[in-house]
C-alpha cells in the first residue's frame, strides 16, 4: 500500500503532463473551447422567445386580497388548475415562502392577488395582479406568462364591459379600458433570457461529457501510442492514475466553464447571481461524477468500439432529457420520469439555480447529495474496475 | 510424438469421453500415437491418456533429448540455480489467451550482470514473457521473480528495478525531450535536484542537447528511438529490458546504441536483449535463448550453439536450423489467427 501523499503527488505529475499537453495541442485547445460557444450561440438563437407548451406546470398563488374581485380571480385559477392539465396551483402565504419554494423547483411561478386589488376596483383605479417568475427557465416563464395574460385579459374584457353597460360617468379612461392588468416581476433583478437558460446546461454537459469519454479516449490513446505501458510499468499506483485524470479534467473543465460564463455576459448579455465558489464546487462534483460513471461504462465494456456504445447510449439521452436544450417540465411525463434517473439533470439543475437564481447551498441539497452518491460509489468500483480493464 | 496442450477440437470431444468414464480431471491431457514410454496411461478408442505430470515429464525428456550431454547438464543446472545470484528467474511461466497457449512452463534464469539473449521467431512467445518479467501481464500458471522480488506480488518492487526499451516507443509527442525524462522519472519519485542533472546527462548521451526543449513531436524517427532508449534509464535502473533497441537505425547510431548497451552491462546493469538481428545478439549475448511455439528450444551460450552446427556457423544457422525455414506471421492481439497443429483446422482468437 502506497502512502497518500505519494498517490497524490504521482497524480499531480500526471494531471501536468495531461494539462501541458492540452495546451500545447492547439487544434483541442481552440475546439475545446469554442465548442460551448458556438453551441450556445445556435441553440439560444433558436430557442429564443421560445413558448413551451404547459404540462401540469406547479404555480403558487398567494392571496393578499379579501375583497370579491380577488376571490373570484382566485377562484377562476383553481378551477382551471382542478379543470385542466395545463398549470397546477398551490396556495402559498407569503413572498417569502414562494421564493423558497421556487429556488426549489417546488413551483414555477408564483400569481399574487395584492391586498388593494378589490378596493382598487371599487376605488376605480386600476388593479394589479403580480406574476413573479422563475428566470432560470425563461421559455416555462414565457408560457405562465402569455397563459396568465389570457386570463385575466378575459376577466378585465368582461369587467371593463360591464362599467360601460352601467352607463356611469368614469374619470378614468385607462380603469374603463383595461380594469386589471398584470404586473410580471422576476425573482432576481434582470430579464431572463434563453441564454441565462442554456449558458449553465451547456457547461454542465460540457462537464458530462468530457468526463464519461476522459479515462475511455485516454487509455485508447495511450495504449495506441505507447505510452500506457510506460505508466503502467512504472511503480505507481493505478489509483493516481485515475486520480490525475480527475485533476487534469476538473481543471480543463473549469477553465472551459469560465471562458463559456464569460462568453455569455460579454455576448449574450447573461447575469451570473450565485456564489463563484459555490459554482466551482458543483463543477468539481459533476466532473468526479462523471468520470467514475464514465470509468465504469468503459471499463465494462471490455472493446473500445462497445465502449463508445456505451458511452453515446449514456449521452445522447442526457443531451435531450436531462433539461439542457429544453425545460424537463416541457416534457411528455413518461421522459420526465426518464429524466430523474439520469444524474445530467441534477448537475444541470444545481448549477441553473445557483448561477442564474444565485440559491446558496440549502436549496441545492438533493441533487448535491445524489452527485455526491453518483461520485463515491462511481469511483469506488472504478479504481478496483481500472485495475482490471488494463491487466493483461 | 506429438503432445497436445490446448483443449482444442480433439481433446474437448476426449475430455467428455473422460467424463463418462468417470475419470478424475487431472487425466484431462492427452497424448496420441505411439506412447513408447512406461508409465500410467489410459487407452481409449486409439487415443492415450496420461496424468498432467506426466506429460510434463514427457515434455521435459523431449525438451532434453534434443540436447546433447553438457547442455543437459546446463539445462537442469540453470533450472536449480535459484539463487541470489539470479536477476530473473521463470519457472514454468504460463501465458494462455483463451485457448491459445501463447508461453507454455517456461522455464529459465538470467544471472545477474549478464546479457541474456531472448530470440525467437515472430509470434513465438517472446513479447508475452517479457511483458509478464515487466509486469504488464499476468501470468496464467508458473511464477517469476525479476531482483529477487515476485513479479504479481511484489510487482511494484519490481517495476522499481526494471527499465523496458520496448519496440513501441514510450514518449509524449507535445512534451519536449527533458519534460518526457522528467516525467517518468517522477513516477519513479527520483529525487529533483538528480532528476534535472540525470534528464541533462541522458540528453548529452543521446546527442539531442540541441533538441531538449523541443517538442518531440518534431523529432526523426531515429532522434525519437534514442530518447526511448534513455528514458528506460532514468530511475537507473538494475535490470533492463531491451525490445529491438536497434531496429531501423542508422549503422553509426546503432552502433552507439550498442556501446551504450555494453556499457550499461559492464556497469553492473543485467540486461535481456530480444531481437531478430542475430549478429547484435551474438556480439552482445553471454547466453542465447530460442524460444518457439511458447517453448524454450535451446539455451547456451552463442559460441557453444554455434560450434554444434559448424565450424562457421553464424548465430543466424543456427537459429533457423532451430525454428525451420519457414516464413511466419506476427500474431496480432486483437485478432488472432493460429494454424492450428490439424493443418485444416483453423481457430481465431478475440
Amino acid at each position: 500500500m502506497k502512502s497518500p501523499l505519494k498517490i497524490l503527488r504521482h497524480s499531480l505529475v500526471i494531471a501536468w503532463k495531461d494539462l501541458t499537453e492540452f495546451r500545447r495541442n492547439r487544434i483541442t485547445l481552440i475546439f475545446s473551447l469554442v465548442m460551448p460557444i458556438l453551441m450556445m450561440g445556435m441553440f439560444g438563437l433558436i430557442f429564443q422567445d421560445s413558448i413551451s407548451a404547459l404540462n401540469n406546470v406547479p404555480v403558487g398563488m398567494i392571496i393578499d386580497d379579501v375583497g370579491m374581485y380577488g376571490e373570484q380571480i382566485a377562484e377562476m385559477v383553481r378551477d382551471i388548475s382542478s379543470n385542466s392539465d395545463s398549470i397546477r396551483v398551490i396556495e402559498v402565504s407569503t413572498r417569502t415562502q414562494a421564493k423558497e419554494k421556487i429556488f426549489s423547483a417546488e413551483i414555477k411561478a408564483v400569481i399574487i392577488i395584492p391586498h388593494n386589488f378589490s378596493s382598487s376596483i371599487q376605488d376605480q383605479t386600476q388593479a394589479k395582479i403580480i406574476i413573479v417568475t422563475d428566470p432560470s427557465n425563461p421559455a416555462i416563464a414565457q408560457s405562465l406568462i402569455q397563459f396568465f395574460n389570457g386570463m385575466i385579459n378575459v376577466v378585465s374584457d368582461q369587467l371593463s364591459q360591464e362599467l360601460i353597460e352601467t352607463g356611469m360617468p368614469y374619470f378614468n379612461s385607462e380603469f374603463v379600458v383595461n380594469p386589471i392588468s398584470i404586473n410580471v416581476e422576476s425573482i432576481v433583478s434582470g430579464e431572463g433570457s434563453s441564454f441565462d437558460f442554456l449558458a449553465p446546461g451547456f457547461i454542465a454537459m460540457n462537464v458530462m461529457m468530457s468526463g464519461l469519454t476522459a479515462l475511455g479516449a485516454a487509455l485508447a490513446r495511450e495504449r495506441e501510442s505507447g505510452t500506457l505501458d510506460g505508466v503502467l510499468m512504472s511503480p505507481i499506483s493505478r489509483t493516481s492514475i485515475i486520480l490525475g485524470k480527475t485533476i487534469s479534467h476538473t481543471i480543463r473543465n473549469l477553465l472551459q466553464g469560465g471562458i463559456t460564463i464569460a462568453i455569455a455576459i460579454l455576448i449574450f448579455g447573461i447575469t451570473i447571481r450565485g456564489n463563484p465558489f459555490l459554482i466551482v464546487s458543483i463543477l468539481i462534483l459533476g466532473t468526479i461524477s462523471f468520470l467514475g460513471l464514465g470509468i465504469v461504462a468503459t471499463a465494462i465494456a471490455k472493446e473500445q468500439e462497445s465502449a463508445q456504445l456505451v458511452l453515446g447510449l449514456l449521452q445522447f439521452p442526457m443531451m435531450f432529457l436531462s433539461g439542457v436544450l429544453f425545460p424537463v417540465e416541457q416534457m411528455p411525463s413518461i421522459l420526465q420520469t426518464v429524466s430523474k434517473v439520469l444524474p445530467l439533470t441534477y448537475a444541470v439543475d444545481a448549477l441553473r439555480k445557483v448561477m442564474i437564481l444565485g440559491v446558496g447551498i440549502e436549496a441545492i441539497i438533493t441533487p448535491i447529495t445524489i452527485l455526491i452518491i453518483l461520485g463515491v460509489v462511481t469511483m469506488t468500483l472504478g479504481v478496483p474496475l481500472f485495475e482490471r480493464a488494463v491487466k493483461k | 510424438m506429438e503432445i497436445f496442450r490446448e483443449k482444442g477440437a480433439v481433446s474437448h470431444e476426449s475430455t467428455m469421453t473422460l467424463k463418462e468414464l468417470g475419470l478424475p480431471p487431472h487425466f484431462r491431457r492427452l497424448v496420441t500415437g505411439r506412447l513408447g514410454q512406461s508409465g500410467l496411461f489410459l487407452e481409449v478408442n486409439g487415443k492415450y491418456y496420461l496424468s498432467e505430470k506426466r506429460v510434463k515429464q514427457i515434455e521435459e525428456q523431449r525438451l532434453t533429448r534434443q540436447m546433447t550431454g553438457d547442455d543437459r547438464e546446463k539445462l537442469v543446472n540453470q533450472r536449480k540455480s535459484g539463487n541470489d545470484m539470479s536477476a530473473v528467474q521463470a519457472e514454468e511461466l504460463t501465458k494462455k489467451f483463451k485457448d491459445f497457449t501463447a508461453v507454455d512452463h517456461v522455464s529459465f534464469n538470467v544471472k545477474k550482470g549478464e546479457v541474456f539473449g531472448f530470440l525467437g521467431p515472430n509470434g513465438a512467445g517472446k513479447t508475452t514473457t517479457i511483458n509478464m518479467l515487466c509486469t504488464l501481464m499476468q501470468p496464467t500458471e508458473g511464477k517469476a521473480t525479476v531482483g529477487g522480488y515476485d513479479v504479481v506480488r511484489e510487482a511494484d518492487e519490481v517495476r522499481k528495478r526494471i527499465g523496458v526499451v520496448t519496440e513501441k516507443l514510450i514518449m509524449y509527442d507535445q512534451l519536449t525531450a527533458i519534460e518526457n525524462l522528467k516525467f517518468f522519472g517522477k513516477l519513479y519519485d527520483v529525487p529533483d535536484h538528480e532528476l534535472n542533472k540525470r534528464a541533462e546527462e541522458l540528453v548529452k548521451l543521446i546527442d539531442l542537447w540541441d533538441w531538449r526543449n523541443i517538442k518531440v513531436s518534431s523529432f526523426s524517427s531515429g532522434m525519437r528511438q534514442r530518447l526511448n532508449f534513455v528514458r528506460a534509464l532514468i530511475h537507473n535502473p538494475k535490470i533492463l529490458f531491451l525490445d529491438e533497441p536497434t531496429v531501423g537505425l542508422d549503422p553509426a547510431t546503432a552502433r552507439n546504441i550498442r556501446e551504450m548497451i555494453a556499457k550499461l552491462n559492464s556497469d553492473g546493469c543485467t540486461i535481456i536483449l530480444t531481437t531478430h538481428q542475430m549478429e547484435v545478439a551474438d556480439q552482445l549475448s553471454h547466453m542465447i535463448s530460442i524460444i518457439d511455439n511458447g517453448k524454450i528450444i535451446a539455451l547456451d551460450t552463442p559460441e557453444n550453439l554455434k560450434a554444434k552446427v559448424g565450424p562457421e556457423a553464424t548465430l543466424e544457422d543456427v537459429f533457423i536450423k532451430l525454428t525451420g525455414s519457414k516464413m511466419r506471421d506476427a500474431p496480432k492481439k486483437e485478432r488472432f489467427v493460429m494454424p492450428h497443429r490439424f493443418g485444416s483446422v483453423r481457430r481465431r482468437f478475440r
